[in-house]
């Protein structure tokens, strides 16, 4: 997989719950955020890590449905889900040492928001490349 | 706190002491470095492989990430991969797992650097900052893959102990495509 340009925050992002963390994806890869349908068929459940948790498993009152613009995929994800257009936060680079890693697993860099006298660290990811990782 | 964060072993980017010239450093084939220990084993690293040390805070875990990486910290405003020393000379025991320092009274992060790369080695506590004698090979049956990312052992007071490489750390122990 390509190495892809670090994501820009002018363009905001959509924050949730995925792979049992917090997790950041560019507002511009987004077409809807939906709640969750009865019939699940087709969704990409990235709640929890892979084996994390059964697709057939009860979803929150919080959790929403993604729908990709590029890909039209579908991923069901855990709350609260909100979209971050202002505010104090940064795009943090990843290590040059875990680069290959960042790049396999579709991890873009790192969003960070200041609050106060704490910092919210946050994955960003490519969500096309991580539904992939749960095949 | 950054002022907290940054001890006196904070040497910039020639990993330089500030100060005086140690008449000591010009004198036979010993090295300066770093004596620190991880879960009760000693171990070195030379002076001008650690960029600086500082003290733990947050470490923010990565998903898939290899077993060795413990996540990453923000470091002089940059975040930095942080490894465990014990997951990667396989010396890790049942009682080890998942300390990552949570049990050292003065965990500390050794920021090490080779080539461009660098990631912090979490250590339990720092011992010693000194010139230490002449390398001489690892003992025949070390444990786990100590011999692979060592230099050899020296002797510092009563001890002979691992000194690492932090070029076969980082470049051993990095991602591969």
């Amino acid at each position: 997989m390509a190495h892809a340009s670090r994501p820009d925050p002018a363009g905001g992002f959509v924050l949730f719950t995925a792979l049992g963390r917090q997790v950041a994806i560019a507002a511009d890869t987004v077409t809807s955020i939906d709640s969750v349908p009865r019939e699940r068929e087709g969704v990409f459940d990235i709640r929890c890590e892979p084996g994390g948790r059964s697709a057939a498993d009860e979803t929150g009152a919080e959790e929403r449905v993604v729908l990709l613009r590029d890909s039209g995929l579908r991923l069901l994800v855990g709350g609260p889900v909100w979209v971050a257009v202002v505010g104090r936060f940064e795009v943090a680079e990843i290590p040059a040492y875990l680069e290959t890693w960042a790049d396999q697993y579709g991890v873009l860099g790192l969003l960070v928001q200041e609050d106060e006298d704490e910092e919210d660290v946050r994955l960003i990811i490519d969500p096309e490349c991580t539904a992939r990782a749960f095949g | 706190m950054e002022s907290e964060q940054t001890e006196r072993f904070d040497f910039g980017e020639k990993g330089a002491l500030a100060g005086p010239e140690d008449p000591a450093h010009a004198v036979g084939d010993g090295r300066s470095g770093f004596v620190f220990s991880v879960s009760g084993n000693l171990y070195g690293i030379d002076l001008e492989e650690v960029e600086t040390a500082v003290g733990l805070s947050d470490i923010v875990p990565l998903p898939w990430a290899p077993h060795h990486v413990l996540g990453v910290m923000r470091i002089r405003g940059a975040f930095e991969a942080i490894v465990s020393l014990e997951r990667i000379l396989g010396t890790e025991t049942d009682t080890d797992a998942g300390r990552a320092g949570s049990g050292a009274t003065r965990p500390r992060v050794l920021l090490i650097r080779s080539g461009g790369l660098k990631a912090g080695l979490l250590v339990d506590r720092i011992e010693d900052v000194t010139d230490v004698g002449t390398l001489g090979p690892c003992p025949a049956g070390a444990r786990g893959q100590v011999a692979v990312f060592s230099r050899g052992v020296v002797r510092w007071r009563d001890d002979f102990i691992c000194w690492l490489s932090a070029e076969r750390i980082l470049n051993g122990t990095r991602v591969q495509a």
